[in-house]
C-alpha cells in the first residue's frame, strides 16, 4: 500500500519506506507529484514547473533524470520493477498506479461504492474509507503549491464521507458514532449546516438536549458574526423540534434497505429477461450461500449479456462483487481479468502478502520490494481458494470470457473443483457458441448455463412501435439503436460500420456470399446464389451453414435467411446501385432458368 | 428534458433550486449557470462564465475526464466523489449528475450539483 494520506509511506511486506527513505526531497517530491496524477502522464515541463517554478536549473532534463533514477533505486532493488513503476514516456513520466494499491484510490472506490449500498453496508465501506485517513493528503509537503489542490479536494471528500457516515449511524441508531462523525465534520467545515444538524440530532438522541441547543446557538452566532447569515429553515426547524421535545425517531434519517442501482447509461428499462434475471440471481444466491458455482451466460453480440450482469449487481446484497472484462489484446497476459475482478471485489481489504505470498503471482501489486520466490501454479491457485474462503460471500463477474487467457480459465476451473464450502459464484459471459474441443474455454464445464435468445415479439409489445420486432429480430442492441434513432429501421453510422465489420471479419468469400444473399428475397436457397457467384452449390451450402453457426444466417425450411433483417439491410445499403442491379439481373436470369425451387428476387431488394 | 430554448431562457433552468450548469467539455467552459449554481460556488455569473471548469476541479482532471467519457457514452452519469472549489478556496463535497445534450448541433453537458455539506458562505452580488 502506498499512502498519501498523512506523511508519505510505502508499506510492502517487511519493507517500509517513509518520506526520508527515497534519496532526498526532490526524488520524493517527484514521486508524490506522479502519484497525485493517479496513473496519468506528467510532462517533464509540468514537472519542472511544479518543482522549481521560474527558478529552473540549467539542465532541467538531466536533473529530472537524476531524480527519477535515484527514486527508482530507493523504491525497489529490482531495477526492472522500478522501471515498470516509474515509467519513462516521451517527454513525460508516469507512475503505474495500476501496479500498486494507492490509499487515495481505495478511499474513492469505497466512497463511491457506499453511495450505492444499503445503509448497513455503506457504514462498513465509509468506516473503511475513513480508516485510511491518517491525516491530510501530502502532509509532509505543507507549503508546496502543487500539493494544495489535491489536499483541499480530499478534505472535501473526507468531509463528505464523515457526513454520510453520521447520517448512516443516525439511521441505525448508533448515536455515539453519529456524534463522533458529526463533530469530525464540523472540525473540517464550521459552516456546514448538515454537519450542525447531525451533531444536534445525535446529542438530542443521547439525551444531551441542553448541549444540542447550546451548539445551535453557537452556530447561529458564528454565522451571524462571520457571514451575516441566519441558519437555514431546516436547521431552525430542528431547533424548534428539540425545544418541543419531539420524538427523536421522527428526526432520524431512514435506513436504506436495498442497494441502489446505478442507472447511468440505462436509458431503457430492461425489456424482457425477467425470467433470465430471476434464474441467474437465484443461482448466484444459492452458490454464494454454500458451494461455489460457475455460471455461464451465452449469447451472440448484442443480446444483452453485459446488461444482464448490470441488473444482477443491483439484485445482490451483502456479498462482495467484483467485475472485469476480458480483452483480446490482453489475452497473452496471465490472470488479468481474474485479478481485476478480485481487486474490485476486495477494494476495501488490505491484503497481507506475507500470509499468502503466492498470491503475488496473481496480484503483482503485492510485490513492491524485490521479487520473492517463484511459486508453483498449484500454490497460486490454493492461495486463491484461501482468499475466496476468507472473504466470501463473493461474486466475480467476468465478461467476454472467450477472450480470457488460459491461466484465468484454469483458475476458474480450479476454483470450481475446489468449490465445496466456498461461499462464491463465478458468473461469466461468452459471446457466441462454445468453441471447438481444443479451445480451453470448451474444457470449462459450467455448473449452470444460461443461453440468451433474442427478445420475443411480446417482450417488445409494450414499446408500441410497429415493425420493431420485424426490423430488429428482437436483438436488444438493434432495438436500443432503433429507439435511440427514433426509427425502427435506420441504423446509425456507428452500428452500420460495426455490422459491416462483423460481416467482413468472416472473410472475403463469406462477405461476398452475404452481400449477394442480401439482394435476394428471404428465405433463399443456395443454388441460384451459387450460380451467380460462380461457386459449387455444395461448397456454398457449407459456407452458408457456417454462417448459421456464426449466427449471421439461420436455416429456414430448405433454405437460409438472415438472422436479423437489419444486417441484411446494412449489407444491401453498402453496395452500389450498379452492383445491386447487376446482382438482381443475374439472379433474375437464374430464376427464369429451369431450376427446382428457384426463388424470385426480393421486392425490397434495391 | 427541456429543449434548448427552455433551458437557456430560464423557465426550467433558472428557476431550479439546485445548482445547474451547462458546460462545453471541449472549451473547458461553463456556458450558463443558474442563480443557485453561482451562489454555490461564490462567483458572480460573469465571473463564473470566465472561469475554466478545470479551476473548479483543479486536482480532479483524470476523474472529471472519466466522468465526461461516461456521460458522452451513456448519455448520463453521476458521482459522489468529486468536489468543487469555490471562489474562496473551500472544497465542497458534492453529488454531481451530468447529462449529455445536443444544443444547436453541439454536444453540451448539463450538470446538476448538490453540495452535500450545505456549506454557507456570504452572498455574492451579480
Amino acid at each position: 500500500m502506498i499512502r498519501l494520506f498523512g506523511p508519505l509511506s510505502i508499506e510492502e511486506g517487511p519493507r517500509s519506506l517513509g518520506p526520508r527513505d527515497l534519496g532526498g526531497v526532490r526524488p520524493k517530491q517527484v514521486l508524490q507529484i506522479l502519484l497525485a496524477a493517479r496513473g496519468h502522464r506528467v510532462p517533464t515541463d509540468r514537472l519542472a514547473e511544479l518543482l522549481w517554478g521560474d527558478e529552473r536549473p540549467h539542465n532541467v532534463a538531466g536533473s529530472l533524470q537524476t531524480f527519477v533514477s535515484v527514486l527508482r533505486r530507493h523504491l525497489t532493488p529490482d531495477r526492472q520493477r522500478a522501471r515498470e513503476l516509474v515509467v519513462t514516456e516521451p517527454e513525460a513520466y508516469r507512475f503505474a498506479t495500476e501496479l500498486v494499491a494507492l490509499d487515495l484510490d481505495c478511499f474513492d472506490k469505497l466512497l463511491e461504492r457506499s453511495g450505492r449500498e444499503p445503509t448497513r453496508r455503506a457504514r462498513g465501506s465509509l468506516d473503511k474509507a475513513l480508516g485510511l485517513v491518517r491525516g491530510d493528503v501530502l502532509e509532509d509537503e505543507p507549503y508546496a503549491a502543487w500539493a494544495l489542490d489535491v489536499r483541499g479536494s480530499y478534505q472535501g471528500r473526507v468531509l463528505g464521507a464523515r457526513l454520510e457516515a453520521a447520517d448512516a449511524a443516525l439511521a441505525e441508531h448508533d448515536f455515539v458514532a453519529a456524534l463522533a462523525h458529526a463533530e469530525a465534520a464540523i472540525a473540517l467545515d464550521r459552516f456546514s449546516e448538515r454537519a450542525q444538524r447531525s451533531e444536534m440530532t445525535a446529542l438530542y438522541a443521547v439525551g444531551r438536549t441542553h448541549e444540542a441547543l447550546s451548539r445551535y446557538r453557537s452556530f447561529r452566532l458564528r454565522l451571524d458574526e462571520e457571514l451575516g447569515l441566519e441558519p437555514t429553515g431546516e436547521t431552525r426547524a430542528l431547533e424548534t423540534a428539540l425545544i418541543r421535545q419531539e420524538d427523536v425517531h421522527s428526526l432520524l434519517p431512514r435506513p436504506i434497505l436495498r442497494a441502489k442501482r446505478d442507472t447511468a447509461g440505462r436509458a431503457l428499462h430492461l425489456l424482457g429477461r425477467t425470467t433470465e434475471l430471476e434464474t441467474l440471481a437465484g443461482f448466484v444466491r444459492q452458490a454464494s450461500e454454500g458451494d461455489l458455482a460457475l455460471i455461464q451466460i451465452e449469447g451472440e453480440a448484442g443480446l444483452g449479456k453485459t446488461r444482464l450482469l448490470d441488473e444482477l449487481v443491483g439484485e445482490l446484497e451483502d456479498v462482495r462483487v467484483g467485475r472485469a472484462s476480458c480483452s483480446e489484446l490482453e489475452r497473452h497476459l496471465p490472470y488479468v481479468p481474474l485479478a481485476t475482478a478480485l481487486r474490485d471485489a476486495l477494494a476495501d481489504v488490505d491484503l497481507d502478502a506475507r500470509r499468502m505470498p503466492a498470491l503475488a503471482q496473481l496480484l503483482p501489486e503485492l510485490v513492491l520490494d524485490a521479487p520473492g520466490p517463484e511459486f508453483e501454479e498449484v500454490e497460486v491457485l490454493e492461495a486463491l481458494v484461501a482468499l475466496v474462503a476468507e472473504h466470501g460471500p463473493i461474486v466475480l463477474l467476468i465478461d467476454d470470457l472467450q477472450w480470457a487467457d488460459s491461466r484465468t480459465l484454469a483458475a476458474l476451473g480450479y476454483l470450481q473443483r475446489r468449490g465445496a464450502g466456498l461461499e462464491a459464484a463465478l458468473v461469466t459471459t461468452v459471446h457466441g457458441a462454445r468453441g471447438s474441443s481444443d479451445d480451453p474455454l470448451h474444457r470449462l464445464a459450467p455448473d449452470k448455463l444460461l443461453r440468451l435468445e433474442p427478445l420475443t415479439r411480446s417482450d417488445l409489445a409494450p414499446l408500441g412501435i410497429p415493425d420493431l420486432y420485424e426490423s430488429t429480430g428482437g436483438n436488444p442492441r438493434f432495438v436500443t439503436e432503433a429507439l435511440a434513432n427514433g426509427s425502427p429501421t435506420g441504423p446509425s453510422k456507428t452500428l452500420t460500420e460495426a455490422l459491416l465489420a462483423q460481416c467482413r471479419a468472416e472473410g472475403a468469400w463469406a462477405y461476398r456470399v452475404l452481400v449477394a444473399a442480401s439482394v435476394v428475397e428471404q428465405p433463399f436457397e443456395p443454388e441460384p446464389l451459387a450460380d451467380v457467384l460462380g461457386a459449387d452449390a455444395a461448397e456454398l451450402t457449407e459456407e452458408l451453414e457456417r454462417l448459421c453457426e456464426r449466427r449471421i444466417l439461420r436455416i429456414e425450411g430448405f433454405g437460409f435467411r438472415f438472422r436479423y433483417d437489419l444486417v441484411r439491410q446494412v449489407l444491401l445499403g453498402s453496395i452500389s446501385p450498379a452492383r445491386r442491379r447487376l446482382l438482381r439481373q443475374r439472379l433474375a436470369e437464374r430464376v427464369d432458368a429451369p431450376f427446382p425451387a428457384g426463388r424470385a428476387l426480393g421486392s425490397q431488394a434495391g | 428534458m427541456p429543449d434548448e430554448r427552455e433551458l437557456m431562457s430560464g423557465t426550467v433552468f433558472e428557476r431550479a433550486d439546485e445548482p445547474a450548469y451547462v458546460m462545453d467539455p471541449e472549451s473547458d467552459r461553463i456556458l450558463a449557470a443558474n442563480d443557485a449554481g453561482c451562489a454555490m460556488l461564490g462567483y458572480t455569473r460573469a465571473e463564473l462564465l470566465e472561469t475554466p471548469i478545470s479551476r473548479i476541479h483543479p486536482s480532479e482532471l483524470p476523474e472529471l475526464s472519466e466522468l465526461l467519457e461516461r456521460v458522452l457514452r451513456h448519455g448520463r452519469a453521476s458521482t459522489i466523489v468529486l468536489t468543487c472549489r469555490t471562489k474562496s478556496g473551500t472544497f465542497l463535497p458534492t453529488e454531481i449528475s451530468v447529462h449529455a445534450l445536443e444544443i444547436g448541433g453541439r454536444t453540451r453537458i448539463l450538470g446538476l450539483v448538490h453540495d452535500r455539506s450545505e456549506h454557507r458562505h456570504p452572498r455574492v452580488g451579480d
